[in-house]
Protein backbone atom coordinates (compact mmCIF):
# COMPACT_ATOMS: atom_id res chain seq x y z
CA UNK A 1 0.00 0.00 0.00
CA UNK A 2 1.08 3.24 -0.95
CA UNK A 3 0.11 7.15 -0.44
CA UNK A 4 -0.51 7.02 3.47
CA UNK A 5 -2.58 10.06 4.54
CA UNK A 6 -3.23 10.42 8.42
CA UNK A 7 -5.86 12.93 9.99
CA UNK A 8 -5.45 13.84 13.12
CA UNK A 9 -7.90 14.92 15.44
CA UNK A 10 -8.30 16.49 18.59
CA UNK A 11 -6.06 15.06 21.53
CA UNK A 12 -8.01 14.44 24.61
CA UNK A 13 -6.41 15.13 27.83
CA UNK A 14 -7.98 13.75 31.10
CA UNK A 15 -6.23 13.92 34.71
CA UNK A 16 -5.93 10.40 36.70
CA UNK A 17 -5.01 9.58 39.81
CA UNK A 18 -2.29 6.28 39.90
CA UNK A 19 -2.10 3.69 39.00
CA UNK A 20 0.95 5.98 40.64
CA UNK A 21 2.83 7.24 39.05
CA UNK A 22 0.41 7.58 35.81
CA UNK A 23 -1.23 10.78 36.19
CA UNK A 24 -2.84 11.61 32.40
CA UNK A 25 -5.20 9.71 30.57
CA UNK A 26 -5.34 10.67 27.00
CA UNK A 27 -7.70 9.72 24.54
CA UNK A 28 -7.70 10.50 20.56
CA UNK A 29 -8.55 9.29 17.62
CA UNK A 30 -6.52 9.17 13.99
CA UNK A 31 -8.02 8.64 10.78
CA UNK A 32 -6.01 7.28 8.09
CA UNK A 33 -6.59 6.76 4.34
CA UNK A 34 -4.67 4.65 2.19
CA UNK A 35 -4.46 3.99 -1.76
CA UNK A 36 -3.59 0.96 -2.82
CA UNK A 37 -2.63 -0.74 -6.24
CA UNK A 38 -3.76 -3.98 -6.95
CA UNK A 39 -3.01 -6.26 -9.95
CA UNK A 40 -6.46 -8.10 -11.19
CA UNK A 41 -6.85 -11.71 -9.68
CA UNK A 42 -3.58 -11.19 -6.97
CA UNK A 43 -5.77 -12.31 -4.60
CA UNK A 44 -6.23 -11.74 -0.90
CA UNK A 45 -3.09 -9.94 0.39
CA UNK A 46 -2.00 -9.62 3.97
CA UNK A 47 0.25 -7.10 5.53
CA UNK A 48 0.86 -5.28 8.80
CA UNK A 49 1.16 -1.62 8.87
CA UNK A 50 2.54 1.43 11.45
CA UNK A 51 0.58 4.63 11.60
CA UNK A 52 1.93 7.98 13.18
CA UNK A 53 -0.68 8.91 15.08
CA UNK A 54 -1.45 12.77 16.72
CA UNK A 55 -0.19 11.98 20.02
CA UNK A 56 2.60 14.00 21.73
CA UNK A 57 3.24 12.64 25.59
CA UNK A 58 4.45 15.74 27.30
CA UNK A 59 7.97 15.27 28.82
CA UNK A 60 8.38 11.78 27.90
CA UNK A 61 11.67 9.85 28.52
CA UNK A 62 11.68 5.92 28.22
CA UNK A 63 14.72 6.34 30.71
CA UNK A 64 12.65 7.79 33.54
CA UNK A 65 10.76 5.32 35.79
CA UNK A 66 7.77 6.27 35.32
CA UNK A 67 7.14 6.43 32.13
CA UNK A 68 7.69 2.49 32.42
CA UNK A 69 4.69 1.56 33.02
CA UNK A 70 2.23 3.48 30.60
CA UNK A 71 -0.36 1.51 29.04
CA UNK A 72 -2.59 1.49 25.96
CA UNK A 73 -4.94 0.68 23.85
CA UNK A 74 -5.96 1.47 20.31
CA UNK A 75 -8.82 0.01 18.04
CA UNK A 76 -9.20 0.00 14.57
CA UNK A 77 -12.55 0.36 12.20
CA UNK A 78 -12.71 0.47 8.65
CA UNK A 79 -14.78 3.64 7.59
CA UNK A 80 -15.02 3.77 3.73
CA UNK A 81 -14.12 1.63 0.97
CA UNK A 82 -13.57 3.34 -2.38
CA UNK A 83 -12.64 1.40 -5.43
CA UNK A 84 -11.45 2.54 -8.99
CA UNK A 85 -15.01 0.51 -10.66
CA UNK A 86 -17.75 -1.16 -9.75
CA UNK A 87 -15.46 -4.78 -8.97
CA UNK A 88 -15.74 -6.89 -5.63
CA UNK A 89 -13.21 -6.38 -2.80
CA UNK A 90 -12.07 -7.84 0.43
CA UNK A 91 -10.15 -5.95 3.23
CA UNK A 92 -10.01 -6.63 6.82
CA UNK A 93 -8.54 -5.58 10.16
CA UNK A 94 -7.11 -8.76 11.49
CA UNK A 95 -5.31 -7.41 14.45
CA UNK A 96 -4.20 -4.77 16.52
CA UNK A 97 -1.64 -3.90 18.95
CA UNK A 98 0.28 -7.18 18.78
CA UNK A 99 4.28 -6.32 19.31
CA UNK A 100 5.99 -5.66 16.56
CA UNK A 101 8.22 -8.75 15.82
CA UNK A 102 11.30 -6.94 14.80
CA UNK A 103 11.12 -4.62 18.29
CA UNK A 104 10.79 -5.83 21.79
CA UNK A 105 8.37 -2.94 22.48
CA UNK A 106 5.19 -2.71 22.49
CA UNK A 107 4.67 0.77 20.81
CA UNK A 108 7.30 2.64 19.20
CA UNK A 109 7.75 6.04 20.47
CA UNK A 110 9.77 8.15 17.91
CA UNK A 111 11.03 11.17 18.31
CA UNK A 112 10.55 12.01 22.03
CA UNK A 113 11.36 15.38 24.23
CA UNK A 114 13.14 15.28 27.31
CA UNK A 115 13.04 18.04 29.05
CA UNK A 116 16.41 19.44 30.99
CA UNK B 1 0.77 -2.33 14.48
CA UNK B 2 -1.97 -3.40 12.75
CA UNK B 3 -2.16 -6.85 10.46
CA UNK B 4 -5.03 -6.43 7.59
CA UNK B 5 -6.04 -8.46 4.70
CA UNK B 6 -6.95 -6.39 1.53
CA UNK B 7 -8.51 -7.81 -2.10
CA UNK B 8 -9.29 -6.39 -5.03
CA UNK B 9 -10.54 -6.71 -8.69
CA UNK B 10 -10.29 -3.18 -9.17
CA UNK B 11 -7.16 -1.36 -10.44
CA UNK B 12 -7.19 1.18 -6.81
CA UNK B 13 -8.85 0.82 -3.78
CA UNK B 14 -9.00 3.88 -1.24
CA UNK B 15 -9.74 2.39 2.37
CA UNK B 16 -10.22 5.03 5.48
CA UNK B 17 -9.66 3.66 8.72
CA UNK B 18 -10.63 4.98 12.19
CA UNK B 19 -7.81 4.29 15.25
CA UNK B 20 -9.39 4.87 18.60
CA UNK B 21 -7.02 4.87 21.09
CA UNK B 22 -6.14 5.64 24.99
CA UNK B 23 -2.81 5.61 26.54
CA UNK B 24 -2.37 6.31 30.32
CA UNK B 25 0.94 7.72 31.24
CA UNK B 26 3.17 10.09 33.29
CA UNK B 27 3.27 13.20 32.56
CA UNK B 28 5.69 16.24 34.20
CA UNK B 29 2.49 18.64 33.86
CA UNK B 30 -0.75 16.74 34.31
CA UNK B 31 -3.72 18.33 33.11
CA UNK B 32 -5.33 20.12 35.77
CA UNK B 33 -8.43 18.54 37.64
CA UNK B 34 -11.79 19.13 35.78
CA UNK B 35 -14.01 21.26 37.56
CA UNK B 36 -17.99 19.88 37.92
CA UNK B 37 -18.77 21.96 34.46
CA UNK B 38 -15.51 20.11 32.40
CA UNK B 39 -16.91 17.00 33.56
CA UNK B 40 -20.19 17.67 32.55
CA UNK B 41 -19.01 18.72 29.39
CA UNK B 42 -16.60 15.75 28.57
CA UNK B 43 -19.36 13.06 29.79
CA UNK B 44 -21.84 14.51 27.25
CA UNK B 45 -19.72 14.36 24.65
CA UNK B 46 -18.54 10.99 25.05
CA UNK B 47 -22.23 9.95 24.90
CA UNK B 48 -22.80 12.00 22.15
CA UNK B 49 -19.70 10.75 20.29
CA UNK B 50 -21.16 6.87 20.90
CA UNK B 51 -24.41 7.46 19.00
CA UNK B 52 -22.31 8.50 15.85
CA UNK B 53 -21.56 5.10 14.49
CA UNK B 54 -25.34 4.10 14.99
CA UNK B 55 -26.46 7.03 12.78
CA UNK B 56 -24.09 6.38 10.12
CA UNK B 57 -25.03 2.52 9.57
CA UNK B 58 -29.28 3.48 9.99
CA UNK B 59 -28.68 6.43 6.99
CA UNK B 60 -28.18 3.51 5.12
CA UNK B 61 -30.63 2.05 5.69
CA UNK B 62 -33.60 1.24 2.85
CA UNK B 63 -36.46 3.05 4.91
CA UNK B 64 -34.56 5.30 7.08
CA UNK B 65 -36.50 8.32 7.83
CA UNK B 66 -33.38 10.98 6.75
CA UNK B 67 -35.27 13.67 7.67
CA UNK B 68 -35.69 12.76 11.52
CA UNK B 69 -32.15 11.77 11.78
CA UNK B 70 -30.82 14.76 10.34
CA UNK B 71 -32.51 16.65 12.99
CA UNK B 72 -31.49 14.40 15.58
CA UNK B 73 -27.85 14.47 14.28
CA UNK B 74 -28.27 18.64 14.54
CA UNK B 75 -28.79 17.30 18.53
CA UNK B 76 -25.91 14.94 18.89
CA UNK B 77 -23.68 17.64 17.77
CA UNK B 78 -24.60 19.99 20.36
CA UNK B 79 -22.50 18.40 23.02
CA UNK B 80 -19.50 18.10 20.90
CA UNK B 81 -19.45 21.52 19.50
CA UNK B 82 -19.26 22.77 23.41
CA UNK B 83 -16.59 20.44 24.01
CA UNK B 84 -14.98 21.52 20.98
CA UNK B 85 -14.13 17.61 19.42
CA UNK B 86 -13.65 18.73 16.23
CA UNK B 87 -13.12 16.04 14.57
CA UNK B 88 -16.29 14.30 15.77
CA UNK B 89 -18.47 17.22 15.23
CA UNK B 90 -17.14 17.53 10.96
CA UNK B 91 -17.91 13.26 10.82
CA UNK B 92 -21.77 14.66 12.61
CA UNK B 93 -21.61 17.68 10.23
CA UNK B 94 -21.05 15.56 6.99
CA UNK B 95 -23.55 13.18 7.79
CA UNK B 96 -26.46 15.51 8.22
CA UNK B 97 -25.92 17.73 4.91
CA UNK B 98 -25.32 13.97 3.25
CA UNK B 99 -28.75 12.74 4.89
CA UNK B 100 -30.23 15.91 3.93
CA UNK B 101 -29.05 15.97 0.44
CA UNK B 102 -30.53 12.64 0.36
CA UNK B 103 -33.81 13.44 1.24
CA UNK B 104 -36.74 14.45 -0.94
CA UNK B 105 -39.23 16.84 1.60
CA UNK B 106 -42.94 16.74 1.47
CA UNK B 107 -44.75 19.92 0.66
CA UNK B 108 -45.26 20.32 3.86
CA UNK B 109 -42.01 19.74 4.79
CA UNK B 110 -40.60 21.68 1.99
CA UNK B 111 -39.60 25.50 3.84
CA UNK B 112 -38.54 23.92 7.18
CA UNK B 113 -36.30 21.32 5.42
CA UNK B 114 -34.91 24.30 3.05
CA UNK B 115 -34.13 26.31 5.39
CA UNK B 116 -32.32 23.75 8.22
CA UNK B 117 -30.67 22.30 5.20
CA UNK B 118 -29.26 25.75 3.82
CA UNK B 119 -28.03 26.47 7.75
CA UNK B 120 -26.80 23.01 7.97
CA UNK B 121 -24.46 23.80 4.88
CA UNK B 122 -23.41 27.26 6.40
CA UNK B 123 -22.19 24.96 9.88
CA UNK B 124 -20.27 22.19 7.63
CA UNK B 125 -18.33 25.00 5.68
CA UNK B 126 -17.89 26.52 9.26
CA UNK B 127 -16.40 23.79 10.45
CA UNK B 128 -14.44 23.30 6.88
CA UNK B 129 -12.94 26.61 8.01
CA UNK B 130 -11.83 25.23 11.58
CA UNK B 131 -9.92 22.94 10.20
CA UNK B 132 -8.55 24.87 7.31
CA UNK B 133 -10.15 23.11 4.56
CA UNK B 134 -10.99 26.43 2.53
CA UNK B 135 -11.32 24.84 -1.03
CA UNK B 136 -13.88 22.44 0.17
CA UNK B 137 -15.49 25.49 2.09
CA UNK B 138 -16.04 27.24 -0.71
CA UNK B 139 -17.02 24.49 -2.73
CA UNK B 140 -20.08 25.27 -0.65
CA UNK B 141 -20.44 28.51 -1.34
CA UNK B 142 -22.93 28.94 -4.20
CA UNK B 143 -25.22 25.69 -3.07
CA UNK B 144 -25.22 27.64 0.35
CA UNK B 145 -26.45 30.55 -0.77
CA UNK B 146 -29.23 29.11 -3.53
CA UNK B 147 -30.58 27.12 -0.57
CA UNK B 148 -30.80 30.63 1.65
CA UNK B 149 -32.44 31.90 -2.21
CA UNK B 150 -34.85 29.25 -2.74
CA UNK B 151 -35.85 29.24 1.25
CA UNK B 152 -36.70 32.90 0.67
CA UNK B 153 -38.55 32.44 -2.59
CA UNK B 154 -40.68 29.83 -0.58
CA UNK B 155 -41.10 31.71 2.68
CA UNK B 156 -44.93 33.28 3.02
CA UNK B 157 -45.35 36.97 2.71
CA UNK B 158 -46.73 37.51 6.04
CA UNK B 159 -43.58 35.98 7.56
CA UNK B 160 -41.47 37.55 5.38
CA UNK B 161 -40.89 40.71 8.06
CA UNK B 162 -40.00 39.16 11.08
CA UNK B 163 -38.12 35.90 8.97
CA UNK B 164 -35.47 38.50 7.35
CA UNK B 165 -34.75 39.83 10.46
CA UNK B 166 -34.59 37.50 13.05
CA UNK B 167 -33.09 34.59 11.16
CA UNK B 168 -31.76 35.17 7.76
CA UNK B 169 -29.83 38.22 9.08
CA UNK B 170 -27.51 36.53 11.28
CA UNK B 171 -27.06 33.44 9.25
CA UNK B 172 -26.26 35.55 5.87
CA UNK B 173 -24.32 37.98 7.88
CA UNK B 174 -22.13 35.68 9.97
CA UNK B 175 -22.37 33.08 5.98
CA UNK B 176 -20.66 36.38 3.85
CA UNK B 177 -17.82 36.47 6.48
CA UNK B 178 -17.15 32.58 6.31
CA UNK B 179 -17.51 32.64 2.46
CA UNK B 180 -14.72 35.64 3.25
CA UNK B 181 -12.82 33.73 4.89
CA UNK B 182 -12.93 30.98 2.33
CA UNK B 183 -11.49 33.17 -0.62
CA UNK B 184 -14.99 33.79 -2.59
CA UNK B 185 -15.89 37.13 -3.37
CA UNK B 186 -19.04 36.96 -5.50
CA UNK B 187 -20.77 34.02 -3.26
CA UNK B 188 -20.90 36.75 -0.47
CA UNK B 189 -22.13 39.79 -2.29
CA UNK B 190 -24.89 37.27 -3.30
CA UNK B 191 -25.50 36.55 0.53
CA UNK B 192 -25.83 39.95 1.64
CA UNK B 193 -27.76 41.03 -2.12
CA UNK B 194 -30.78 38.27 -0.77
CA UNK B 195 -30.68 39.81 2.28
CA UNK B 196 -31.10 43.13 1.32
CA UNK B 197 -33.85 41.98 -0.93
CA UNK B 198 -35.19 40.92 2.07
CA UNK B 199 -35.06 44.20 4.00
CA UNK B 200 -36.34 45.79 0.57
CA UNK B 201 -39.14 43.59 0.24
CA UNK B 202 -40.03 43.88 4.16
CA UNK B 203 -42.90 46.01 6.08
CA UNK B 204 -41.27 47.09 8.59
CA UNK B 205 -42.28 46.14 11.84
CA UNK B 206 -44.57 48.42 14.03
CA UNK B 207 -43.54 47.72 17.60
CA UNK B 208 -40.57 50.61 18.35
CA UNK B 209 -37.74 48.41 19.31
CA UNK B 210 -38.25 45.95 16.55
CA UNK B 211 -38.22 48.84 14.21
CA UNK B 212 -34.95 50.31 15.48
CA UNK B 213 -33.41 46.39 15.37
CA UNK B 214 -34.71 46.06 11.91
CA UNK B 215 -33.40 49.19 10.77
CA UNK B 216 -30.24 49.20 12.47
CA UNK B 217 -29.82 45.82 11.14
CA UNK B 218 -30.56 46.79 7.41
CA UNK B 219 -28.22 49.94 7.90
CA UNK B 220 -25.29 47.54 8.49
CA UNK B 221 -26.15 44.64 5.82
CA UNK B 222 -25.77 47.45 3.44
CA UNK B 223 -22.49 48.23 4.84
CA UNK B 224 -21.54 44.64 4.32
CA UNK B 225 -22.49 44.76 1.49
CA UNK B 226 -20.32 48.10 0.07
CA UNK B 227 -17.40 46.10 1.55
CA UNK B 228 -17.80 42.86 -0.19
CA UNK B 229 -18.52 44.71 -3.79
CA UNK B 230 -15.01 46.40 -3.26
CA UNK B 231 -13.39 43.06 -2.16
CA UNK B 232 -14.95 41.86 -5.64
CA UNK B 233 -14.01 44.80 -7.61
CA UNK B 234 -17.31 46.08 -7.83
CA UNK B 235 -16.25 49.61 -6.85
CA UNK B 236 -18.89 51.40 -9.20
CA UNK B 237 -21.80 49.37 -7.40
CA UNK B 238 -20.53 49.51 -3.94
CA UNK B 239 -20.17 53.97 -4.14
CA UNK B 240 -24.36 53.84 -5.47
CA UNK B 241 -25.00 52.56 -1.70
CA UNK B 242 -23.16 54.87 0.19
CA UNK B 243 -25.56 57.77 0.48
CA UNK B 244 -28.55 55.37 1.11
CA UNK B 245 -26.34 53.65 3.96
CA UNK B 246 -25.12 57.11 5.36
CA UNK B 247 -28.82 58.20 5.45
CA UNK B 248 -29.89 54.78 7.18
CA UNK B 249 -27.30 55.34 9.75
CA UNK B 250 -28.74 58.98 10.33
CA UNK B 251 -32.56 58.04 10.05
CA UNK B 252 -32.10 55.43 12.56
CA UNK B 253 -30.06 57.44 15.26
CA UNK B 254 -32.67 60.25 14.62
CA UNK B 255 -35.08 57.86 16.74
CA UNK B 256 -35.80 57.71 20.34
CA UNK B 257 -33.80 54.27 22.06
CA UNK B 258 -31.07 54.31 18.85
CA UNK B 259 -27.67 53.10 20.31
CA UNK B 260 -25.63 55.89 18.90
CA UNK B 261 -22.54 54.88 19.80
CA UNK B 262 -22.78 51.96 17.80
CA UNK B 263 -23.72 53.90 15.02
CA UNK B 264 -20.41 56.53 15.44
CA UNK B 265 -18.13 53.03 15.15
CA UNK B 266 -20.41 51.83 12.07
CA UNK B 267 -19.92 55.08 10.09
CA UNK B 268 -16.16 55.31 11.24
CA UNK B 269 -15.88 52.07 10.33
CA UNK B 270 -17.37 52.67 6.88
CA UNK B 271 -15.41 55.91 6.28
CA UNK B 272 -12.25 53.80 6.90
CA UNK B 273 -13.51 51.00 4.48
CA UNK B 274 -13.90 53.61 1.72
CA UNK B 275 -10.51 55.70 2.58
CA UNK B 276 -9.06 52.49 1.92
CA UNK B 277 -10.88 51.47 -1.51
CA UNK B 278 -9.76 55.20 -2.85
CA UNK B 279 -13.44 56.74 -2.48
CA UNK B 280 -12.62 59.76 -1.01
CA UNK B 281 -15.30 62.05 -1.39
CA UNK B 282 -17.34 58.84 -0.24
CA UNK B 283 -15.04 58.34 3.06
CA UNK B 284 -15.56 61.92 3.92
CA UNK B 285 -19.08 61.83 3.72
CA UNK B 286 -19.80 59.12 6.21
CA UNK B 287 -17.07 60.85 8.62
CA UNK B 288 -19.04 63.95 8.16
CA UNK B 289 -22.02 61.92 9.87
CA UNK B 290 -20.02 60.40 12.53
CA UNK B 291 -18.62 63.69 13.22
CA UNK B 292 -22.72 65.00 13.62
CA UNK B 293 -23.43 62.34 15.07
CA UNK B 294 -20.89 62.07 18.16
CA UNK B 295 -21.67 65.87 18.39
CA UNK B 296 -24.78 65.52 18.17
Amino acid sequence: MVDDLTYVSAVQRIPVVGPDPLNTLVTFTTRVGELGYFHPGSGLSRGRAAYTTGLTINGYDPGRPENQGLAHSCTVALLGVQTSDDSTFVAAVDDVGRPDPQSDRLVEIKGWHVDD
Amino acid sequence: MIYHGEACDADTMYVLKMLRCWVLCYEPTPPPPETTAELALRSAATFASQKVAAYERYVTLPDADLWKASQELAEVARPLTAAGWVDEIMTVQELIVASLRAYIPSAAQRVDYLIFFAEQRQNLIARLIDQHRLADAAALGPETVAGYTDYYNAMREVDRSEIVRLRLDPDLTALQRQLRDAGLTAEPVAALGLLIAGFRASAPPSAPADRLDFDFKFAEARQDLIARLIDDGRTSDARALVNETIDAYRQYASDEGAKRTLVVGDLIGLAQLLAAAQLAADSAAAQQAASDLASA
